[in-house]
């Protein structure tokens, strides 16, 4: 992974697709604001978009990549880019159901404590890249978070009616 | 030896399992198109200055880090705030102007990130780059300062320009 990543002139590429830094604080504090008006799902449906157009050109450069491998390579991927420590738990391809474990997530430590879940850019990039690694419409809910008081996130990606979800959480993480 | 380089041996760029850290604060790679649909968004509905405030009091806790763990007089910590912004990979940044006794300093971005993923626009769109720059500069002249986007490739210009003076917004 790491000779694929080129950093020149305030240029930087990985994998070929050219990416930037954000500090932490600041993508808490927008999100922060976002969740005030329970607008969390424009995190989570830009992070969506943005994970399943990822895999799309991964699938474009790297073509005939295993669906295995491809979650493997997110996988590595999230842990290159600062969010925390990701792993895979579960990956069940006939049901099209992933689990994702979370540690020390950084969004987690920066946002503090929360009676809700927190991580709604790794939730929609999860389920934006499953979704087109496993050809379905799929969605993720954490159903684990650091900032709730547990020992680390975990994640379900799955097709929606898979996922057990409030009324107001589908209006809220979801924007349906 | 680059910059980056130069931070990593000096352990003020850290790369650990899951965490980046730059002068201590915690930093993420963000897809730049995630940027663009938020933006998008909350144009909508009058809300981008969102960018430019978070920005601004992270690159002011960023440059307030650095200044504590480095002993640079003023003209040097001035030249280091495009040298650290480009590591943050917005494109490339230079000061065009600098007039410290007036407290005019005008920057350019070359080969914008933004711009070059959004395409066209009816606005300059780097708010978040502009909140990034008044940050620094508050930080390093120890006092408010203000910034927008003069020109904007998102808008027809070659590059874009950001004209920096005291203030706020």
């Amino acid at each position: 992974m790491s000779k694929q990543v080129k950093f020149s002139d305030g240029r930087l590429e990985l994998m070929g697709i050219r990416d930037s830094f954000t500090p932490g604080v600041t993508f808490v504090e927008i999100q922060k604001e976002l969740m005030k008006s329970g607008r969390q799902h424009l995190i989570y449906s830009s992070a969506k978009k943005s994970g399943y157009n990822w895999f799309k050109y991964m699938s474009k450069v790297y073509s005939g990549m295993k669906q295995t491998e491809a979650v493997k390579w997110g996988v590595d991927l999230m842990s290159l880019s600062g969010w925390g420590i990701p792993t895979l738990e579960k990956l069940d391809l006939e049901k099209k159901i992933t689990i994702f474990n979370l540690k020390n997530s950084t969004v987690a430590k920066l946002y503090g404590k929360s009676s809700t879940p927190v991580d709604h850019f790794f939730r929609g990039l999860t389920a934006g890249g499953g979704s087109y690694i496993l050809n379905e419409d799929l969605d993720c809910v954490e159903t684990h978070c650091l900032s709730k008081g547990d020992g680390f996130c975990r994640f379900l990606v799955a097709p929606i009616n898979l996922l057990e979800v409030s009324s107001k959480s589908l209006r809220d993480d979801f924007g349906r | 030896m680059d910059i980056a380089t130069e931070l990593i041996i000096s352990n003020k760029l850290q790369f650990e399992e899951g965490e980046i850290k730059l002068f201590g604060t915690s930093i993420f790679l963000i897809p730049p198109e995630v940027y663009m649909f938020l933006y998008s968004e909350l144009d909508k509905t009058g809300q981008t200055d969102i960018f430019y405030k978070t920005c601004q009091a992270s690159a002011f806790e960023l440059f307030t880090n650095l200044i504590k763990s480095s002993h640079k007089d003023i003209d040097e910590l001035i030249a280091f705030v495009p040298k650290i912004l480009n590591l943050l990979a917005y494109g490339k940044v230079s000061i065009t102007k600098k007039d410290l006794s007036n407290m005019v300093f005008e920057f350019s971005l070359e080969s914008p990130l933004y711009p070059e993923i959004f395409g066209k626009y009816q606005k300059p769109i780097d708010v978040a780059f502009a909140g990034l720059l008044a940050g620094s500069l508050s930080a390093v002249l120890k006092t408010p300062m203000r910034c927008i986007e003069k020109e904007c490739v998102s808008t027809g210009f070659g590059n874009c320009t950001f004209v920096a003076e005291m203030g706020v917004l």
